[in-house]
């Protein structure tokens, strides 16, 4: 009785936070929009902001991925076979975008390539408004993925493979040994990595918004900004169009992410693997890569640097102004309190989401290795948790916005409404860090605990969470980090000034006319969640168990 | 029975983590008993008129506690309040113009305003509508402004018809909104739609112009601040970061210039273009809900927002016409001599736009794709 509410629990929570809204919204979305889904997929290509929407996020998610790869890999390659001075250092730095909010990115890059930035009047470079800016960001962005993943894959393998295929004939030569060895060590790593940086490059709002210019449209945007979805007898045309969008989104992110466990599943490590160090050479870098290392180092931390920079600066001028401003109460922009909404959020996103994702972990490892329909609950369960990774931020918006709204109005005013956004969206991060950790664990802990007579509260709070404990600060500030930095949903779903988050008012700080210091403000806020960001991530690379680097 | 209590914990854990008072928002909870005697919510988007001071004041005079909806845009506040109108979430709503007035007042969300203490008003703030249901508060007229740096009258001369901004010299040197996003941009749409259905030409309607627009590499942005601050050459953008300048003309309003030579010490490249029926009078309504919770509360701050507080200061908080014929644009500066006033502005009624705005923008959307 006891183990069926155990295991039922996190099912009607997941199904209540996470897939009714979506499906209330669906259906009203579908009652709102006066044409079926097929004739609202073929409208999309009559209309300003939608037409050729489709293609432009497929053409900006491929030409960012490879854009990543080709510089994520060599990266990865250098970090994983030769050992750097300051290693750990330079890993960290190159690693670090990645849970960067993406407004202090936008703003990062608005600094950078913008067109007073110091690139353009320098060495006259014309990126702003253009695809390229995007890309560019995109690519900041996710070889710290590549990075993250693919070098524990290099610096594992054990060496003394390496001198054995370089005596046989299929290995005698470099790109013999590349094609045969290394190709096959990297290649699952190297693809799931890839998949991901299509995921969140198809998604991407802020910077597309922001970088993006007039005309550029990818589907995010193009469906963000359509106030009358899901309102019956007006909103016609724009909960077609965000339905048409919905469910591409959901059929390709779909695809994309049943090919990422597919990599996942396969890519579990059959070669034998020694430790890490022993792997590194230390032989002298060339110059060339000495060079490039430091090209990469520059530009993971150039947006960062004017990101700070920006806020020390009013129209143009050194200034304190801006700090002083955010500071003081009686500005429209004053950061105190939207900095506490923001942290309030990270707070209880990390109180309710990391252990819903213990439970639904736990149910998942112990249920999957059962039989019959416990292992199909489990891989339900799974999947259930992991939806939200195949909706945007600002598809999981409208789902709260026009599904769980509909069911009060009185809903649209509450404080904690966003929350439900930040809780849907943290949970699968929390989940993926917790359980492959969770199946890792030996049940053998478990079993002795229990012959031993430890009561189930006894056997968590003695055992389960004194071995995960790394995996599960990590899920929780993985947790924390997202809910800061979570900008479409909040955007969308903004009513009150009780939820408006650092982002969000970054965000609007760039539609304010007549207000120079609005922005130098968005420049404290954006340094404010980069130190916190930054923070956080320093003390969760502390927390992570040996083998699990290749995760998040 | 020990599982139980696992799961009573964590279940405690989870539903008593977002009720804890230390990490909620304090007083502001709607059914404690910290509930004011007197209170009104307002639904609107960014209308600067609504400062804190103006509000603080109101509050201090009336005893009425004011809670402020804010939302992006004047479209967003007409989706909320529609959104809600069998529960309304907000007892005024503030900001819905003329281009949508009509699409609210079909959807039934106000109540009559027979008591309202109105002034007398503008004749352009009661031409589009002057029914019972909401009141003007502000407006103004949208037509396009032009750069005279650009516009030099030698290489460059006046455009005197909508269709000299399809010729090459204009090419891609006009920056428009969109109007699903945008009520500037929303306003000069209609504008065309008037200005091209009264021009001598009957083989050709607004669509045509838009296409011939779209062909002219014309800009268009989401909002008006980007439109004007980064895009327009001859705006207050060009002293701001992120400027980028590459369209001499855009779509604002006809006292923008006005507006920047009040800022700028009587000096401006910027002049609005006031052919007849290519400007928009653009009218800003605030009405009560129907159902409202608070309606004479309500009646209090809409009366209030047509008090001479408010009229005579909105030319400069909001930067728009005041309602109350009382007052107008201040001569300061030259924000008056530097303001376009066309001859005739576009005729469509807010009853006329109700009826078309949405085939209208079906129209736009296609001819723009």
């Amino acid at each position: 009785m006891g183990k069926l509410v155990l295991h039922t629990v996190p099912a009607v929570l997941v199904i209540l936070l996470v897939i009714a809204p979506f499906i209330i919204a669906l259906i009203r979305l579908s009652e709102a929009s006066e044409v079926g889904i097929f004739e609202a997929i073929s409208n999309l290509d009559n209309r300003y902001q939608t037409n050729g929407a489709v293609g432009f996020t497929l053409k900006l998610s491929a030409i960012s991925t490879l854009s990543t790869v080709s510089i994520g890999l060599p990266l990865a390659w250098w970090m994983g076979r030769y050992h750097w001075p300051a290693h750990s250092i330079i890993r960290a730095i190159l690693t670090t975008p990645f849970v960067v909010p993406s407004m202090v990115a936008t703003i990062g890059f608005i600094s950078l390539l913008g067109p007073q930035s110091w690139l353009a009047e320098n060495f006259n470079l014309k990126l702003w408004h253009t695809m390229t800016a995007i890309v560019i960001a995109h690519t900041w962005y996710n070889v710290a993925l590549v990075v993250r993943l693919v070098e524990p894959a290099i610096a594992r393998l054990d060496p003394s493979l390496e001198e054995s295929a370089r005596l046989l004939p299929g290995g005698n030569k470099a790109w013999k040994r590349a094609l045969r060895l290394w190709w096959p060590v990297v290649r699952l790593n190297l693809a799931a990595a890839a998949t991901l940086t299509f995921v969140f490059s198809f998604t991407s709002f802020a910077l597309v918004r922001h970088l993006g210019g007039p005309g550029m449209y990818n589907m995010e945007r193009a469906m963000a900004e359509r106030p009358f979805t899901g309102i019956i007898g007006v909103g016609a045309v724009d909960s077609e169009i965000v339905l048409a969008f919905g469910v591409i989104q959901l059929v390709i992110l779909t695809a994309a992410l049943w090919l990422l466990t597919e990599f996942q599943q396969r890519g579990k490590t059959w070669l034998p693997l020694a430790t890490e160090k022993s792997t590194r050479l230390q032989l002298p870098k060339t110059k060339h890569q000495k060079l490039l290392m430091g090209s990469a180092l520059a530009a993971a931390t150039a947006p960062l640097y004017f990101t700070i920079k920006g806020s020390f600066s009013v129209a143009g001028n050194f200034s304190f102004e801006a700090w002083q401003t955010a500071f003081s109460s009686s500005h429209d922009f004053a950061l105190i309190q939207p900095l506490i909404n923001t942290l309030r959020f990270a707070i209880l996103t990390v109180i309710i989401a990391v252990p819903l994702a213990w439970l639904a972990a736990n149910s998942v490892s112990t249920l999957e290795n059962e039989k019959g329909w416990s292992a199909r609950y489990a891989r339900v369960l799974d999947v259930m948790v992991m939806a939200p990774f195949a909706l945007s931020a600002v598809m999981v918006g409208y789902g709260i916005l026009i599904g769980l709204s509909h069911l009060s109005n009185s809903l649209l005013l509450v404080w904690w409404l966003p929350l439900i956004a930040h809780l849907i969206i943290a949970l699968p991060f929390a989940m993926r860090v917790i359980l492959p950790a969770m199946r890792s664990l030996d049940p053998s802990y478990l079993e002795a605990a229990r012959t031993l007579g430890a009561s189930q509260l006894k056997v968590i709070f003695k055992v389960h969470i004194p071995l995960l404990r790394g995996p599960l600060i990590v899920a929780a500030i993985l947790a924390f980090a997202v809910s800061l930095g979570e900008f479409g949903a909040t955007w969308l779903l903004w009513n009150t000034p009780d939820w408006t988050t650092l982002p969000v008012l970054i965000d609007r700080a760039y539609s304010r006319p007549y207000d120079p210091i609005a922005r130098s403000i968005a420049h404290v806020a954006a340094s404010l969640l980069l130190i916190t960001t930054l923070t956080l991530f320093i003390t969760a690379e502390k927390f992570r168990m040996t083998g699990q680097e290749g995760e998040f | 029975m020990k599982i139980n209590k696992t799961i009573w914990l964590t279940l405690t854990i989870l539903l008593a983590a977002p009720l804890s008072g230390c990490l909620g928002p304090g007083g502001n909870e709607g059914s404690d008993n910290s509930e004011p005697a007197y209170k009104v919510t307002v639904l609107t988007y960014d209308v600067f008129a609504l400062s804190d001071s103006m509000l603080s004041d109101f509050t201090n005079r009336t005893g009425i506690e004011v809670e402020i909806i804010k939302v992006d845009d004047s479209g967003t506040v007409l989706a909320r309040a529609l959104q809600t109108k069998d529960n309304p979430i907000a007892d005024v709503i503030v900001g819905i113009d003329n281009s949508f007035l009509q699409v609210a007042l079909d959807n039934e969300l106000f109540t009559n305003l027979y008591n309202a203490k109105i002034p007398e008003l503008h004749v352009e703030a009661t031409t589009p509508y002057s029914g019972n249901f909401v009141v003007p508060y502000d407006w103004g007229r949208v037509c396009i402004n032009y750069d005279t740096t650009f516009v030099d009258g030698e290489n460059v001369t006046a455009p005197t018809s909508l269709w000299d901004f399809t010729n090459d010299t204009w090419e891609g040197k006009v920056v428009v909104q969109n109007p699903r996003t945008s009520s500037p941009g929303r306003s000069f749409m209609l504008a065309t739609v008037d200005y091209f259905a009264n021009d001598a030409d009957d083989s050709t309607d607004f669509t045509d112009w838009w296409s011939a627009m779209k062909a002219n590499d014309v800009i268009v942005t989401d909002g008006w601040t980007e439109a004007y601050e980064t895009h327009y050459s001859g705006g207050y953008g060009q002293w701001y970061d992120g400027f980028v300048g590459n369209a001499n003309a855009v779509v604002s309003y006809c006292h923008s210039p006005g507006v920047e030579a009040f800022y700028g010490d009587n000096w401006t490249t910027s002049v609005a273009l006031t052919l007849d029926r290519a400007s928009f009078l653009q009218v800003e309504y605030a009405g009560i809900a129907k159902g409202a919770a608070h309606p004479i509360d309500a009646l209090v701050f809409i009366d209030e927002m047509l008090a001479t507080g408010v009229q005579s200061t909105i030319s400069t908080t909001n930067f728009m016409y005041p309602a109350d014929v009382n007052y107008t644009l201040p001569s300061e500066n030259g924000y008056l001599y530097h303001t376009g006033v066309p001859n005739q502005d576009s005729s469509l009624t807010a009853e006329e736009i109700g009826a078309g705005i949405d085939e209208w923008l079906n129209q736009w959307d296609s001819a723009m794709a």
